[in-house]
């Protein structure tokens, strides 16, 4: 009997958030009469966060080393689009412009993670200060104005205009066009069923070393994924197929749950902010894994400018507010630590969900903007409260 | 302090709980002839401890609690305290007639590290002297034990030996296996030269608390378990799984985290971590602060099993009997400064305590 309530609330604790996803998600779904489920609505769920998803992977591992956020993303974010832009509108090749876009994100990260990692600043005070003056650059870059981009195959590629998907070549090479698109219906299945592959040998290779990890759970988890990604193939494949920004979220998310979960500077983030001193002690240069974070995310909000200007189809000076604040909530909404040393990818993929459908159904219902802020600091509270409580429980 | 706060709202019962950690042996006697003191007041107080010596000495009744639950009361009131093996006997749960394994058939081989004219500086107030002009070595399979007060520079000296982790200033050479090194500031840099030091603060210095046993234990030498920086998980599950067996780490599993684990298991974990870093130098810095009586018998065990494969292990301890029970050779220090070396077939209590008595006299 306490054992049956044990494992139950252990189990509750382990998937608070996704429960809170299910909830949410059902809340609206009913409240709006089953509108945000439309396909054309998870479509725009996707498009509109994948700043969030992308920046949250950078603004993760600045957390894990012990708290420590980025202020300067949002800024960073406007300004690298805004030179991109001008640099697109002055006629310079695509790519190149996306290149540079990206190398001077990776600049600016490294520049800021000197100050943080050699000079010991604060993370926050170096972050906002950069947070104010690459907002007066992108201004300055900008001189005030809105400068739009009309590249096609540019927003094609990054997730903006009305053409922002992958092509359903092999519904064209079956002969037929329309809906459900056939090439969405195919990557979601290989996605799967490469998905249950991996999770097979990963229990036998458990079961051959004899970890003790409950098997039934494991597959209920995969069980459960294969079916979320499943239906949002559906629902994609009866709008227009897969929209290009996934990929991108895709990508990012994969290569950063890859890095922090089976890399030696992974374990170095997580060593770091679980104990510095003890890191450094075992010949681990911590100051480096600091620089390494904040670099990262120069780069990664480098990528998330040319998202945001390609859906945008060009670049405002007031482009990226909050930006920074959003992939922090998603974060600790995750269940990352304010502490460090604690959070996965796959927690923040649930945390940036949940904002979103929150945004999303908000939205939908037409609730005021205003009451959208509230109730997004609330979720965040929540979300952090929670997290507290049932760790000073288990003590 | 805390106690003249507690006497402050006129305690009736006053539960000391390891009040002795901090201090040195003066003040602990201090501390426990005011508690026989409150004692003839008609106080009531409980002590919780791990000094045997302690408790023997100013307790009425001791009840020994093992694994969570009471094993027995011994009644003190005897005119003479009762023996600290008589304690031990209710913790072990047996008798235990040597509380320092023998060290049988270990030959000691060359010098394998000489520090001499060692002089680090504090790094707040860098006129100071921490470490003034000590000289040390340590031979293969030799265990030196380097005893002194609080505050006479024994982790200062470790540390600042361990690629400089502690200091300013530094001056005097090292030699290792004959070699004279230069070594940088760095630890990654005295690993590669094959030291380990074992951090008397374990949860502030040595463990990851909020992670696995099996991350800790890797965390000293990932490059072995890890290829282009992927770390092999298989591979590192099989090397937490062999040392939790070597040294007998009681956990269900290695993925347990360390924070959840007894103060005996973590230092073994931080022990594993260590041995799997394969140094040839041990520098272990009390090694058994604050763990209970069994676990300290395997501590001895595991670094009798060092000394045995040839390494060379440093022991800095302030506990005189662990010193004198496992040491080939004993380093004194007091304030700084090397006063005294002995083997330990000549060394006793009184002549350790009289040659850091001198040196302070001297000084």
């Amino acid at each position: 009997m306490t054992m049956k309530a044990n494992r139950i609330s252990f189990f509750i604790q382990k998937y608070t958030m996704v429960l809170a996803l299910v909830i949410v998600t059902a809340f609206f779904a009913i409240r709006t009469g089953g509108k945000t489920l439309f396909p054309g609505n998870i479509n725009n769920l996707i498009s509109q966060n994948g700043y969030v998803f992308v920046l949250a992977s950078g603004m993760l591992l600045c957390i894990l080393t012990g708290g420590n956020i980025d202020l300067s993303v949002g800024s960073v974010v406007c300004f690298t689009a805004a030179i991109g832009c001008v640099m697109m509108k002055a006629g310079v090749n695509m790519w190149i412009a996306t290149l540079a876009m990206l190398a001077i994100g990776l600049a600016i990260g490294t520049f800021q993670g000197f100050w943080i990692a050699k000079v010991h600043v604060p993370p926050f005070i170096a972050t906002l200060a950069g947070m104010y003056a690459f907002r007066g650059f992108s201004n300055v870059v900008l001189q005030g104005y809105q400068v739009s981009i009309s590249n096609e195959s540019l927003l094609n590629i990054f997730g903006g205009g009305a053409n922002c998907y992958v092509p359903d070549f092999l519904g064209q090479l079956m002969g037929r066009e329309g809906k459900p698109n056939v090439t969405c219906l195919v990557v979601g299945i290989i996605a799967v069923v490469a998905f249950v592959v991996l999770t097979l040998r990963k229990i036998s290779v458990q079961r051959k070393l004899g970890i003790s990890q409950s098997i039934s759970g494991q597959a209920v988890t995969t069980v459960l994924i294969s079916a979320v990604v499943l239906w949002l193939t559906w629902k994609l494949a009866n709008h227009k197929g897969i929209p290009t920004v996934l990929i991108w979220i895709a990508l990012v998310v994969g290569i950063y749950n890859y890095v922090t979960n089976r890399t030696a500077i992974g374990r170095h983030l997580y060593a770091v902010g679980g104990n510095e001193k003890a890191t450094a002690l075992s010949g681990v240069n911590a100051r480096n894994v600091y620089w390494f974070a904040y670099a990262n995310i120069g780069l990664l909000a480098g990528l998330a400018g040319v998202l945001t200007a390609a859906r945008a189809k060009g670049i405002d000076p007031t482009y990226g507010e909050g930006y920074e604040m959003d992939a922090i909530a998603a974060c600790f909404i995750g269940g990352a630590s304010a502490y460090g040393g604690i959070g996965k990818v796959s927690g923040m993929i649930i945390g940036a969900t949940l904002m979103g459908v929150i945004n999303q159904g908000m939205g939908i219902m037409g609730v005021d903007s205003n009451y959208q802020k509230v109730v997004k600091g609330i979720v965040l509270l929540l979300a952090v409260m929670f997290d507290v409580l049932s760790k000073r429980q288990k003590r | 302090m805390e106690i003249a706060k507690a006497l402050d709202k006129q305690a009736k019962l006053l539960i000391l709980d390891e009040p002795t950690s901090s201090l040195n042996e003066e003040d602990s006697r201090a501390l426990l002839d005011l508690m026989l003191g409150f004692k003839k007041q008609g106080m009531t107080m409980i002590i919780i401890s791990h000094k045997l010596n302690e408790v023997a000495y100013v307790a009425d009744k001791i009840t020994v609690i093992r694994d969570g639950t009471t094993i027995e009361t011994i009644d003190n009131r005897g005119p003479e305290p009762v023996s600290e093996e008589r304690i031990i006997k209710g913790m072990v749960g047996r008798e235990m007639t040597n509380r320092f394994p023998k060290r049988e058939g270990v030959k000691i081989g060359d010098v394998m590290m000489e520090v001499s004219h060692w002089t680090v500086h504090h790094p707040l107030y860098p006129e100071r002297k921490v470490v003034d002009d000590v000289s040390i070595n340590v031979r293969k399979g030799e265990v030196v034990g380097i005893y002194g007060l609080m505050g006479a520079g024994r982790t200062e000296l470790a540390m600042s030996i361990f690629g400089q982790s502690y200091g300013v200033n530094f001056s005097g050479s090292l030699k290792i296996d004959g070699k004279d090194v230069k070594m940088k500031k760095s630890e990654s840099d005295a690993i590669r030269h094959k030291i380990a030091y074992v951090t008397e603060d374990r949860k502030g210095n040595g463990l990851v608390l909020s992670q696995s046993i099996r991350v800790n234990t890797s965390l000293a030498n990932l490059d072995s378990i890890a290829s282009h920086t992927v770390i092999d998980q298989d591979r590192e599950y099989a090397v937490a799984e062999e040392y939790r067996g070597k040294l007998s780490i009681k956990t269900p599993s290695v993925e347990q985290l360390v924070g959840n684990l007894s103060g005996g298991n973590q230092q073994k974990v931080l022990l594993a971590k260590w041995m799997f870093a394969e140094p040839d130098i041990m520098i272990l810095d009390e090694p058994t602060r604050g763990i209970d009586v069994g676990a300290k018998y395997e501590i001895y065990c595991i670094i009798n099993d060092l000394a045995a494969s040839g390494k060379s292990v440093i022991m800095i301890s302030s506990e005189l009997p662990e010193v004198l029970g496992m040491s080939d050779r004993i380093y004194i220090m007091n304030e700084g400064k090397m006063v005294g070396e002995m083997k330990a077939s000549q060394a006793t209590q009184e002549n350790i305590m009289a040659a850091i008595l001198r040196s302070g006299r001297g000084a």
